[in-house]
């Protein structure tokens, strides 16, 4: 039987002793059962994703293939389903019910398939980042009570709106408490508009060893902060009061205008810390479709926006936001630094539907 | 998002109020997603349900949407503009019991044309806090949005005040930079926006007569209307600047004050001095 405790790194193992991919990992292997901590991808590890819509199709259908007929029916929904793609959330369950199959009812087999699926979808970094909110939600049910509220690791959902195909567009949706990952899929590409990612608590500590499932973003975001010259981030600083993230859940179609400093107003090197901030978010997706996301949003660096509130000081919990003709990020710490709520959003892209 | 958390200033204690503002060249469209979190959505949902018997029917609905449109302020140019509903989005009750519920309301208000002006200023007053609130507002931006010159907020983003450039192409940019034109386009207009303000606005004519009334010497009352127009001035211009934005109903209360203070003033000096004296 599944142990809400078993760590999805364990599977990853299996997954890559199954596998031809050169995948090695040093992480230690929590059995099921015991109360440890899940164990964290701390490195991302060596995946070899080639990114390419055929791979993705042949994993997720690979997937399900192993569900049965009656978890099929309510995992499959049918492409366009304007319902369905717009059901995700940063709620846990309790307050927010997803559709699919979860993690908790997944048998072993069920379980390496579907993170087959999210290894060959995402590239090493996002498959990491994923791994990791996922474990950093179990380590927060471990450490709580939650009431009524579920969530941790079994508490995860996969669904699929339309048929795993490489010449129909459909989407893969896996998400849960403070993830909601929504990859249109299309004949040559895949994207990650509109994506959740968030965290708590911001850094775990198992197995002897500190992980920051999104860390990155924070650090990069000061690294460009404190780049700028105090005129620059007079312009960049908004001072008011954000008390949670502006396009979340249910504001799908919405362009918000710009505010803040452009990337037209910056030097060169603050232009690379700056994309590699917008990195973080883009790198989710799958290196292929990254790097051609990645070259969009270079293309129109001049016009996409960093806007701060907050302190200037490391780590104290601002929020932040990026807006552009390619993207929309937003960084919405929860009244502190250890829960985080961000926003990935593509202006010209929804749902695989160009807007 | 766990029951055992205790951060302070966190949405699950507050109503989150989220306004979207998109200026069109004739209308203003305004949304408000109203989304409590868990910890208040019961008390929410008791302020809606006003007969507590646990169910919000379509009267408590309307009570409710009056109740949050009376709270907000919108204003266009510095003239207040009337809200007209067009729409309203509810969810279950269970949905806004448990927090999850999110109610949108959609308005929209006439833009009244100001032909002889490339800007105008839209502002946004929300002072709806049936629980605590965090506030949202922002701009949306759509293919027929005029352009953003300039935007400001309070600290809490319960005041908003967006400056849209008027007499431009639509929509091409949003952030095109306000031109004002020569001095000699310009000044005319100010002089007749000048004269319209003053007389539409019957209190300035009340405080400068009160201030009259007071007396003293021609110099002395030269000095006083001088005064009262720089200041008014000053202000004027650093509200539609967007430099400051004031809490509209507290400025108001205090105009009203002022003008009772000087009236009683005047009544002092006219007691004292026995006769009004304007030599």
């Amino acid at each position: 039987m599944f142990s809400p405790t078993l760590p999805l790194s364990a599977a990853l193992v299996v997954i890559a002793c199954s596998s031809s991919a050169t995948t090695t990992t040093t992480e230690p292997v929590v059995p099921a059962g015991t109360t440890t901590l899940p164990a964290f991808l701390s490195n991302a590890p060596t995946i070899t994703s080639t990114g390419t819509t055929a791979s993705i199709v042949t994993a997720a259908n690979a997937f399900i293939a192993t569900l049965s007929d009656a978890q099929k029916a309510r995992t499959v929904y049918v492409a366009g389903d304007a319902t369905q793609r717009a059901r995700w959330s940063n709620f846990p369950t309790g307050i927010f019910q997803r559709n699919g199959v979860k993690i908790g009812e997944l048998t072993d087999t069920q379980r390496a398939a579907l993170l087959n699926v999210l290894s060959t979808a995402l590239s090493a970094k996002g498959y990491a980042k994923i791994i990791n909110i996922v474990n950093a939600d179990q380590a927060l049910k471990n450490s709580s009570s939650g009431g009524n509220l579920v969530f941790g690791l079994a508490e995860y959902y996969v669904s699929f709106v339309g048929t795993p195909s490489t010449t129909t567009p459909w989407m893969l949706q896996f998400g849960g408490h403070h993830l909601g990952l929504n990859m249109p899929v299309g004949n040559d590409t895949t994207r990650l508009g509109p994506s959740l990612t968030g965290v708590q608590p911001q850094s775990v500590t198992a197995n002897g060893e500190t992980v920051r499932p999104l860390g990155a973003e924070t650090d990069k975001a000061y690294l460009l902060l404190n780049a700028l010259t105090a005129a620059q981030q007079t312009q960049a600083i908004l001072a008011v009061r954000v008390s949670d993230l502006v396009l979340g859940p249910g504001q799908d179609g919405k362009t918000i205008a710009s505010e803040g400093l452009p990337g037209s107003a910056m030097t060169t090197a603050q232009q690379t810390l700056f994309l590699d901030l917008i990195n973080e978010w883009v790198s989710i997706n799958n290196d292929r479709n990254a790097a051609y996301k990645m070259d969009r949003i270079r293309a129109t660096i001049g016009t996409t926006y960093f806007a701060w509130s907050g302190s200037t000081a490391a780590n104290s919990g601002a929020y932040f936001r990026v807006t552009g003709p390619a993207l929309v990020l937003e960084w919405a710490p929860q009244g502190g630094t250890d829960h985080i709520h961000a926003m990935y959003r593509d202006p010209t892209n929804e749902y695989g539907v160009a807007r | 998002m766990a029951a055992s958390e205790t951060a302070a200033a966190h949405p699950l204690d507050e109503l989150v109020q989220s306004s979207f503002v998109t200026v069109h060249r004739d209308s203003v469209f305004l949304e408000l997603d109203l989304i409590a979190g868990t910890r208040v959505a019961s008390a929410f949902f008791t302020f809606i349900d006003r007969d507590h018997n646990g169910q919000i029917d379509a009267a408590e609905r309307r009570a409710y949407v009056s109740a949050v449109q009376g709270s907000l302020r919108v204003g266009v140019g510095g003239r207040a503009v009337a809200l007209a509903l067009d729409a309203t989005l509810w969810p279950t009750d269970t949905q806004l019991r448990g927090g999850e519920g999110m109610i949108r309301l959609f308005w929209h208000a006439a833009m009244p044309h100001a032909a002889d002006s490339d800007s105008v200023v839209f502002t946004l007053e929300n002072t709806h806090a049936p629980v605590a609130s965090g506030y949202l507002v922002n701009a949306l931006v759509d293919s027929l949005t005029l352009p953003i010159a300039r935007t400001t907020r309070s600290w809490t983003q319960q005041q908003f005040a967006l400056t849209v450039v008027v007499n431009a192409p639509n929509g091409t940019s949003q952030r095109a930079t306000a031109s004002l034109g020569g001095w000699s386009r310009v000044l005319p207009a100010f002089v007749r926006h000048g004269i319209y303000h003053v007389a539409t606005g019957f209190d300035h004519v009340l405080f400068v007569i009160a201030l009259l009334l007071a007396g003293g010497r021609w110099q002395r009352i030269a000095g006083i209307v001088t005064s009262f127009t720089v200041a008014h001035s000053v202000t004027l211009s650093l509200a539609v600047l967007g430099v400051i934005v004031p809490p509209i109903r507290a400025i108001e209360a205090a105009i009203a004050a002022s003008i009772v203070i000087v009236g009683w003033q005047a009544f002092r000096v006219q007691q004292h001095a026995g006769t009004p004296t304007c030599d």
